[in-house]
């Protein structure tokens, strides 16, 4: 079997959280506090803790296994298939908002006479094509964007720091805790339980002992580029940051040196397609990889279709705008995943232990 | 000709992996795909304007998520 390193599966997680952190989660955080949205980047280490616990459970017990396969070891064979429905229904219910969030930044930045539909087709094959190369050429990818983003991330970071103000984060903690933690819920419980995507892959991780760790690192790494970005946006745009949907986009336009550097936000998009059509591809795997577990079949490749489909159609079905995204992701998701990914696999480990247990 | 041809484009796509081989697998295949088809059916006829997934899964988790950001919050809209 395939399997991919440690550094692979850090770097997957950090783009699959970063894919949409780089562009709505600063004006999400934005919507409960300006001046100490800084604060609310760090919810995502919470996130991260809660996925790094539900991991190391895993890996202690079940360090060759799917989280579907440790769900029909616990609840057997109709349980075992109850949740591994309700699990590819949460793996494409994620595929759709996080297409349609794609689809809906390329209309909205630079394609604005392209239907969105088009768009989004394009994405989930992309996506699509990555899932059915398989896990390892997916990890390779995402090592071939670092030392782009190495560059271009410095470079946007930089020459936006020039009409950078401290002025809107003055005072500090003004907004309140409760503020702060309203703020804080998305990136903890929405973007944060995303790590959770690689409980999917254990079988397919080369050490999946040092699981919790890669989770622990990718986590802290995602938080310090997101608080960085947040304080970045909330310095240049000040309080307008609250009532713009791409916070970020509208920062690297801002860029200007002299009379030639100019419209650098051409770089941003296409660092935001990439990432996310990696964002796409990491989550079709583990949607995939349920399926095939469903199926009791060996292969995976044939899921690939079906799933692209289905996504695609989920897609353009469910949100009708890009108001009904944010409603989602705002006031569903947040506990959809902390049902999904913590709570449930949670008690299916310890079912599938006690079980192992009482027959041993 | 057509038979070389569809040989390399065979070869180059792999469609024998693309297809489901088992009983199981055909039908999950063929679930997925009528889903998919409906769906879409739905959304371009606009089958059933009042059924919004959207408010479905706010229904069923927005009361847990409210006690998540302890209490009421507004926001912006953006």
């Amino acid at each position: 079997m395939v399997q991919i390193s440690r550094y692979q599966v850090v770097l997957i997680l950090i783009w699959t959280i970063l894919g949409t952190g780089i562009v709505t989660m600063p004006g999400t955080i934005a919507q409960f506090t300006v001046q100490d949205s800084w604060a609310a980047g760090v919810g995502l280490c919470i996130g991260g803790f809660l996925c790094a616990t539900i991991a190391a459970m895993h890996v202690r017990f079940f360090p060759d296994k799917s989280l579907i396969q440790v769900a029909m070891q616990a609840f057997g064979w109709i349980g075992g298939e109850m949740f591994a429905i309700w699990y590819v229904i949460y793996g494409v219910v994620t595929l759709a908002t996080v297409g349609r969030e794609l689809s809906a930044f390329v209309v909205i930045s630079v394609l604005p006479n392209t239907p969105e539909f088009f768009i989004s087709t394009v994405a989930f094959a992309v996506a699509a094509y990555l899932t059915y190369q398989g896990i390892e050429v997916v990890g390779r990818v995402n090592q071939f964007i670092v030392p782009l983003a190495a560059i271009v991330a410095p470079l946007l970071f930089s020459l936006s720091v020039r009409t950078f103000e401290w002025q809107p984060f003055h005072p500090m903690f003004s907004s309140g805790w409760l503020s702060i933690w309203q703020a804080s819920v998305v990136p903890t419980f929405a973007y944060g339980l995303e790590f959770s995507v690689v409980l999917q892959w254990v079988p397919a991780l080369r050490t999946p002992r040092t699981l919790p760790m890669d989770i622990g690192i990718a986590s802290a790494i995602s938080a310090a580029v997101l608080v960085i970005l947040v304080t970045l946006t909330v310095g240049v745009l000040g309080e307008p940051v609250r009532y713009l949907t791409y916070p970020v986009l509208e920062v690297v336009r801002s860029i200007r040196q002299g009379k030639f550097v100019e419209r650098l936000d051409t770089l941003y998009v296409m660092g935001v397609v990439v990432t996310q059509a990696l964002k796409l591809s990491a989550f079709q795997l583990s949607t995939c990889e349920a399926i095939k577990d469903m199926c009791h079949s060996k292969d995976v490749k044939w899921t690939v279709i079906p799933c692209a489909l289905l996504i695609w159609s989920v897609s353009n079905f469910m949100f009708h705008n890009l108001f009904d995204v944010t409603e989602f992701i705002l006031r569903a998701v947040p506990a959809y995943f902390l049902f999904t990914v913590v709570i449930c696999p949670a008690i299916i480990y310890m079912t599938a232990w006690w079980r192992t247990a009482r027959e041993v | 000709m057509w038979a070389v041809l569809w040989a390399i484009v065979g070869a180059v796509m792999d469609f024998r992996h693309w297809m489901p081989r088992r009983m199981r697998e055909r039908v999950a295949w063929a679930v997925f795909v009528g889903i998919a088809i409906f769906l879409a059916m739905a959304s371009d006829l606009h089958w059933w304007p009042q059924f919004d997934l959207v408010r479905t899964f706010v229904f069923v988790f927005g009361k847990p998520t409210a006690w998540l950001y302890i209490g009421k919050f507004q926001h912006g809209g953006a």
